[in-house]
C-alpha cells in the first residue's frame, strides 16, 4: 500500500491526515481517494502539489508511478510573503 | 572594538562565541521586505548580524498594516528600505546596512561586496525561481520563506538545487491569492526562517537543507518533504 499525508490546506478543509491506497500512478491515486472520500472536490487536486522522495510532481506529472511501500505528501504551495 | 556586548549577551544560551563572530561577520542579503523580510531583518539584528542589504522597490501602504512589522499609520507612503533601515539602526547603530530601492531583477549584485546569503521573502512565485538561479549563479546558498493563510514553507536551497524551480515550476501564484496573509503567519515564518538560519551557520545537522520544512499553523504541523533532491 502507498501511505498519503495530505497536508496544509486539503488538511484543514476535510480534516483528514493520512489514507492508505493502491500503489498506481498519482493519477489513480487521487481518483481512489476522490471515490473513498465523496466530500473532497477533485479540483482541489488539480492545483495541489505531491512530494515523492523530495521531489515536487505538478499536475502534468501526474502520470508519475509510485510504489509499494512507498509515502507520498499532497499539498499546496505557497509563494507569498 | 569587543563585538559581544551586553545587547546580545541572552542570544549565547544557544550561540557559542563562534557563532556570533560568524554571525557578526557575514553579509546577508534580504530580497523582500515584506511579512516576512520585516520580522526576518528584525529578528536577525537582534541576533547580532551586523553587514545586511536590505531590497525592496515598494512603499508601505494600508493593506500592509495587518503583518509588516515596521508598518505604522505615520510611514504610509515611505519606501520599505528606507524605514526599516533606520529602525533596525534604532535596535543597532554600529550595523552596516545598506539598502537598495529597486526589484531584484533589475540589480548587479556582483557589485556589492562579498555575499554570503541572500534570503527570499519575496511574494511572487516567479521572483522566486529568479532568485534560486540568480543564487546558483553566485554560487551561494538561498534561505526560502513563503507564506499564506495558515501555511508556510521554509528551506534552504543550496546551489546546483533546483527544488524551487521545479516547485514553482508553471504556477504564477500559490495559495496566498486565495488565502492572503494574516497578522500571524509571517511572523511565525520568520521566527522559523530565523532558527533555520543560525543552525546553518553553526552547521548543525538538523538544518533544512535542499528540502521543504512544510509549516502548517492551523492544524500545529510541521513535516519536511525528503531528502533526495539534487
Amino acid at each position: 500500500m502507498v501511505k498519503v499525508i495530505f497536508y496544509n490546506l486539503l488538511r484543514s478543509k476535510y480534516n483528514v491526515k493520512e489514507m492508505f491506497v493502491n500503489p498506481g500512478s498519482i493519477r489513480n491515486i487521487i481518483e481512489e481517494i476522490l471515490e473513498k472520500n465523496i466530500e473532497m472536490n477533485s479540483s482541489d487536486f488539480k492545483t495541489c502539489v505531491v512530494f515523492y522522495k523530495g521531489v515536487p510532481i505538478h499536475f502534468l506529472g501526474f502520470q508519475k508511478m509510485i510504489e509499494d511501500n512507498d509515502e507520498i505528501i499532497i499539498t499546496h504551495f505557497v509563494g507569498g510573503g | 572594538m569587543n563585538i559581544m556586548n551586553k545587547q546580545f549577551i541572552n542570544n549565547l544560551g544557544i550561540l557559542s562565541e563562534a557563532d556570533f563572530s560568524a554571525m557578526h561577520d557575514s553579509h546577508v542579503v534580504i530580497v523582500g521586505l515584506g511579512g516576512l523580510g520585516g520580522n526576518f531583518s528584525n529578528n536577525i539584528i537582534r541576533l547580532g548580524i551586523h553587514n545586511i542589504t536590505l531590497i525592496d522597490f515598494d512603499k508601505f501602504e494600508l493593506s500592509n498594516l495587518n503583518r509588516q512589522l515596521f508598518s505604522n499609520q505615520q510611514n504610509i507612503g515611505k519606501y520599505k528600505v528606507d524605514v526599516i533601515s533606520a529602525a533596525l539602526k534604532t535596535i543597532n547603530p554600529n550595523c552596516n546596512i545598506r539598502t537598495i530601492n529597486n526589484r531584484i531583477e533589475n540589480i548587479n549584485l556582483k557589485d556589492l561586496n562579498h555575499i554570503d546569503y541572500i534570503v527570499d521573502a519575496v511574494d511572487k512565485p516567479k521572483t522566486k525561481i529568479f532568485l534560486s538561479k540568480l543564487c546558483n549563479n553566485l554560487n551561494i546558498p538561498l534561505l526560502h520563506g513563503a507564506c499564506a493563510g495558515w501555511y508556510g514553507q521554509v528551506g534552504w536551497i543550496t546551489p546546483g538545487c533546483s527544488l524551487l524551480e521545479e516547485t514553482y515550476k508553471g504556477e504564477v501564484s500559490g495559495l496566498e491569492t486565495s488565502l492572503l496573509n494574516p497578522s500571524f503567519t509571517p511572523s511565525a515564518v520568520a521566527a522559523i526562517m530565523t532558527s533555520e538560519f543560525t543552525k546553518y551557520i553553526q552547521g548543525s545537522k538538523e538544518t533544512t537543507i535542499n528540502e521543504l520544512l512544510l509549516i502548517d499553523l492551523y492544524n500545529n504541523k510541521m513535516i519536511k518533504t525528503g531528502k533526495n533532491y539534487g
